[in-house]
């Protein structure tokens, strides 16, 4: 590679510090925007595309109506939500320029997700490494999906491993072989989803099938020889039958290997009031499991002779 | 995963009494020092403090509950407090007579006939007897010049003003020796000088001898007396459980005070009754425990090994010792309760840390007063957690889950940053690594030092928010007095007008000038105050056990203790810092306003420049994000501060030690402060400890401590620093969550941070708190230097504690 990897870029909508359910350590998850798959329940939908998008948060609004004058689009206009005022975005007519964002006094409207380099991530990055060094962390690549950039992904793992850093990736494996190659190549530790053991169920609740996922999970282990950790993101009702909890633990065990383990995360709410920031609404109504249930599914998970720990 | 034993029947009983017992106004000692004032005007110093304290000491009334083992009382009912009109600001009790029931927090039983007594004596005191009248005569009349400043807050008023207090006595020396030898050594040094003739000024020790000897024997007559009582409930008791307790309790009170202990209850018992008397002699002010752990352990292991005491029983024991501890409160005026909530009396216990030799100090006591805290949920006594490079794993989670339970119970002290900075001020390295914390986070020697670490109570704190608002108002404070008028007359140095200064560097030379000329008139007022409380309220109580005293023959105000030093703490580090580089960031580097226009939008409170206070609130930099640039006059600011304090000399022939705490004055100084540069609206509190203006810290702890370690010169403020973070429930939930905050923490300290205490409470919880009190009547939260049941925080109080940023994902 040469210098030039430092300046290849991609849409970054967060990085994370104190990041401490990430992989060993206290971490820094970078996050990427643009997702090839619609999980129902995602809990970072700002993260879905790939470009700059807008944001609003209800709370913070005093519908001031600064934004109604600044607006080029006449996208918005003072309406009600949750029984207050509130400044509404038609986003059908808005094309998120962001004059909105700098004209609002209550930071109640935001842009998420700008260009930025290796090199701007790295430095970011590096800031923490006080914290990093002393308790044996790194720097996880999360999205978003991080194999959809899987250039800038390879320069940013490979960059963070000239420094010395441990490197993770948070990732739905749902790529070409390639691809998964390429980004693998510098990552020592590779958190990889599996969201429901039937592709049919699979493609209803993500948009896609699941066999290149499950192959590229293999490929991870057997071929690549990498640290990789199953995460099922836990939803009531959707994935969490005790037949597909077991039907995981069973590939796990039996196609990766004991050696490998499981986490269970449970669904949270996050991404519920994020949906309405975007002006969309969540097709799913879905509560939180609780600590009984997860504690159930987790014995369930060690009866195969597996690691299981619930969250991350 | 660590785990807490449940509490005893009994102590669950004690606890729930505690907890639903209204305090009260208790007269006792009031009339009894009124009545001795009055009787003998002719006494005056330590031998009219010694025959004070003698005469409570025979008639305040000695109570022992049902279910106690430990005992001692401030006054005669339980949980009551004592009024000390001889040592501590009264006339605010004349105001309150009749609302002091009802008062918003902190409110007090107060029975008529108390309240008529009270009313028809207190003039004595406020005119005369008290501590104020005779205070503000040795006042330096340069001070008049100055007056209202909002930098010191010294005044001629007769205004809060309380004694020193905040120390540890000599609890070793109470323990092992006995204020039976202590007194006979001062006999002893009385008749030798008799001997001698007393010539030249042994007059003055000979005088601190026989006050040593009459407190020894008030202090011993009051053990017999609650002995007495034990043995008077012995002889009546039918249960034969607790009859065999009241035989041991007497046992003990026969045993104790006068003689050295054999027993952990002999130790325990001990400590509370010298406490207690300390207390009753009216210096109940971060009155601080030491390094209890380090006291019990050889009288615990030794009753482990001889069968006496099983590690439960040992346990329920400390936790009734815990349970007096929290008992004890002092009724003040309204206003100071704000600024400590909560019933707090600040007695500061300190455990782990290093031994004398430099090893790791732990043991099973240090894990034991963990449990306690934990298991009880008091939020007092608070406890100082003594961290260094060897301390042990488990303790440090032992100390994360008590922490999480016990809202910032244990603080988390550095050793690596605090020993060096007890050497600076002159202990030798054994005696430092001894050393213990005192009433919020104050570092002093472990009785052998008199630190007058809280500086003069009311008056210890140095504003330098408004050091830089009359640094860019030529001198003047701009903020009206109390009356609404404006301030007409120059009260600091004149230093010329932000809207005429051309460059940064002006405006900071502006701010230290302001600083050091401000730092001289409080040292001046410390120094003539302690002059003054020199003569008022002597301590021959203390005395007696701090090394150096008997030996020198001085009282520990006089200078006789072997260690010295003053303490002097600054607030508003981080509006000061972030209020200077934005000057820099809005006028000098991006010129998003012109210095006239950012003077105007201060003076006018941003009325008339909304613009600019938003583009200060949302866009501009702030300290507190890892922004170096934005954080980089921290370390010039304490440079500057520590260099002009540390300068100073005490009336003792000490040092004067810097500090960086505002314990919850932020809220209060914050009333008397100016809009500031950082985009603090005029009258909102001050940043809390040493961390950045309130929500403006927006990039998660590890940023937040990049920029605190700007403050890498922590070990040049030996009167400690305060760092207060709130972390997310969430983030605080498994071992391995538990571990990795260690880390952070472990991280900071690495680094040359000092303290850093925790709330690990979302600000959802606390809002929900403050909605339906009676729902969460034992959430405790960490304020500042100590912590308190949420919902008894004043409105301000609450409302501050919500405001500071939640740290975690």
């Amino acid at each position: 590679m040469t210098d030039r990897y430092m300046e290849l870029t991609a849409p970054v909508f967060n990085v994370q510090t104190y990041s401490i359910h990430d992989g060993p350590g206290i971490r820094v998850t970078v996050f990427v925007k643009g997702c090839p798959l619609r999980c129902r329940w995602c809990a970072n939908p700002e993260s879905n595309l790939a470009r700059p998008q807008l944001m609003t948060y209800a709370a913070k609004c005093t519908a001031c109506g600064r934004c109604v004058a600044a607006c080029p689009q006449k996208a918005v206009s003072i309406g009600t939500l949750h029984d207050k005022p509130c400044a509404i975005t038609d986003r059908e007519l808005c094309v998120e320029c962001g004059v909105c964002v700098d004209v609002c006094p209550c930071e109640a409207r935001e842009i998420v997700g700008r260009e930025k380099t290796v090199r701007e991530v790295l430095e970011q990055v590096l800031k923490d490494k006080l914290f990093i060094d002393a308790s044996g962390g790194g720097m996880t690549v999360s999205g978003g999906e991080c194999l959809a950039h899987p250039d800038f992904t390879e320069a940013l793992l490979y960059a963070a491993k000239e420094q010395g850093l441990h490197t993770a990736i948070e990732s739905s494996s749902f790529a070409s072989e390639a691809v998964f190659d390429q980004v693998l190549r510098y990552v020592d530790l590779a958190l990889l989803d599996i969201k429901h053991m039937d592709s049919d169920i699979h493609r209803e609740l993500t948009g896609v099938p699941n066999e290149q996922i499950l192959s590229n999970i293999r490929h991870a282990v057997h071929d690549l020889k990498k640290n990789v950790t199953v995460r099922v993101p836990t939803i009531p009702g959707y994935n969490d039958s005790e037949e597909n909890i077991r039907a995981t633990a069973r590939f796990v065990k039996e196609e990766l290997g004991p050696d490998v383990g499981i986490h269970l995360l449970p669904y949270h709410r996050l991404g519920e009031s994020k949906n309405e920031s975007l002006g969309k609404v969540m097709d799913l109504s879905v509560s939180v499991p609780s600590d009984e249930h997860m504690q159930d599914l987790k014995r369930i998970v060690e009866s195969y002779g597996l690691y299981c720990q619930i969250g991350g | 995963m660590y785990e807490l034993k449940p509490i005893s029947d009994r102590v669950a009983k004690m606890r729930e009494k505690y907890r639903t017992t209204k305090p009260r106004i208790c007269i006792e000692r009031y009339r009894l020092v009124t009545e001795f004032y009055q009787a003998n005007p002719q006494l005056s110093g330590l031998l009219k403090r010694a025959l004070a304290l003698k005469t409570i000491c025979e008639n305040i009334p000695v109570n022992i509950y049902e279910d106690e083992v430990i005992v001692g009382e401030q006054g005669s009912s339980y949980r009551s407090s004592a009024l000390y009109p001889d040592t501590h600001y009264i006339a605010w009790l004349k105001d309150e007579a009749y609302t002091v029931e009802t008062r918003e927090f902190d409110s007090y039983e107060f029975r008529e006939e108390d309240r008529r007594y009270v009313l028809s004596t207190i003039d004595y005191w406020i005119d005369e007897g008290g501590i104020g009248p005779k205070c503000d005569l040795l006042m330096p009349e340069f001070l008049r010049e100055h007056e209202g400043n909002g930098v010191s807050t010294f005044s001629f008023k007769p205004g809060v003003r309380a004694p020193i207090g905040h120390f540890t006595a000599n609890f070793r020396k109470a323990l092992r020796v006995g204020f039976g030898a202590i007194r006979d050594e001062a006999d002893a040094k009385v008749r030798e000088l008799e001997a001698q003739g007393i010539p030249g000024s042994t007059i003055e020790n000979y005088n601190f001898y026989r006050a040593v000897s009459i407190v020894c024997s008030a202090l011993i007559t009051l053990a017999k007396r609650y002995a007495a009582e034990a043995r008077r409930q012995y002889e009546a008791c039918a249960d034969p459980g607790r009859k065999r307790e009241l035989g041991r309790m007497t046992d003990t009170l026969e045993h104790v005070i006068e003689k050295p202990c054999r027993t952990y209850l002999d130790a325990l018992q001990c400590i509370f009754l010298y406490q207690t008397a300390i207390a009753l002699d009216g210096q109940l002010h971060g009155l601080s425990y030491g390094r209890l752990d380090q006291y019990l352990i050889e009288y615990y292991r030794r009753d482990l090994a001889e069968g006496r005491i099983t590690p439960a029983y040992a346990q329920e024991l400390l936790d009734l010792f815990y349970l007096k501890v929290a008992e004890i409160n002092k009724a003040v005026a309204m206003s100071m309760c704000e600024a400590a909530p909560g019933y707090d009396s600040g007695q500061l216990m300190t455990l782990g840390g290093v031994d004398s030799e430099g090893n790791d100090a732990t043991n099973e006591i240090t894990y034991m007063m963990l449990q306690a805290a934990g298991r009880l949920v008091l939020h007092s006594p608070p406890q100082a957690l003594r961290i260094h490079r060897g301390t042990p794993d488990a303790l440090w989670e032992a100390a994360i889950c008590t922490t999480r339970i016990a809202g910032g119970v244990p603080s988390f002290e550095s050793d690596e940053a605090i020993i060096p900075s007890l050497m600076a001020r002159g202990l030798p390295l054994e005696r430092a690594r001894d050393y213990c914390l005192i009433g919020c986070v104050e570092p002093s020697g472990c009785g052998d030092e008199w630190p007058a670490c809280g500086g003069n109570g009311g008056d210890a704190y140095f504003n330098l928010a408004n050091a830089l608002s009359l640094a860019i108002n030529d001198g003047y404070n701009i903020m009206p007095a109390r009356d609404g008028k404006k301030r007409d007359q120059r009260l600091g140095p004149s230093t010329g007008f932000l809207r005429d200064m051309k460059s940064l560097y002006e405006v900071f030379e502006a701010f230290k000038t302001q600083v050091a000329f401000f730092v001289k008139l409080h040292v001046a007022c410390t120094n003539a105050f302690e002059y003054a409380i020199r003569r008022i309220s002597p301590l021959p109580l203390i005395s007696a056990t701090i090394e150096g005293c008997m030996e020198s023959g001085r009282d520990v105000t006089e200078g006789g203790a072997k260690y010295n030093s003053t303490g002097m703490a600054g607030i508003a580090l981080g509006n000061a810092a972030d209020s200077l580089q934005m000057i820099g960031h809005l006028v000098f580097e991006k010129k998003i306003c012109t210095a006239a226009e950012l003077h105007d939008a201060l003076i006018n409170d941003w009325h008339g420049y909304e613009s600019l206070h938003e583009y200060i609130n949302t866009k501009a930099p702030h300290y507190g994000n890892g922004d170096a640039h934005a954080d980089r006059f921290v370390r010039p600011i304490c440079d500057w501060f520590a260099d002009c304090v540390n300068a100073c000399t005490g009336p003792r022939g000490n040092r004067y030690a810097a500090g960086m705490y505002p314990v919850t004055t932020n809220v209060i100084f914050g009333r008397i402060t100016p809009a500031t540069a950082d985009g603090r609206v005029s009258g909102q509190p001050l940043a809390d400890g040493i961390s950045p203006r309130q929500g403006m810290d927006t990039e998660g702890p590890t940023a937040l401590l990049r920029s605190i370690l700007q403050f890498d010169n922590q070990h040049r403020f030996s009167n400690g620093t305060l760092l207060n973070m709130k972390f997310d429930p969430h983030t605080v939930r498994t071992e391995e969550d538990i571990r990795k905050l260690a880390t952070l923490m472990k991280t900071y300290f690495a680094n040359g941070g000092m303290e850093l205490q925790i709330n690990i409470v979302d600000s959802a919880t606390l809002r929900a708190a403050r909605e339906h009190p009676e729902e969460y009547r034992d959430l405790v939260v960490r304020v500042a230097g100590f912590s308190a049941y949420f919902v008894e925080l004043s409105k301000a109080g609450q409302a501050d504690l919500i405001s500071r940023t939640e740290l975690g994902l």
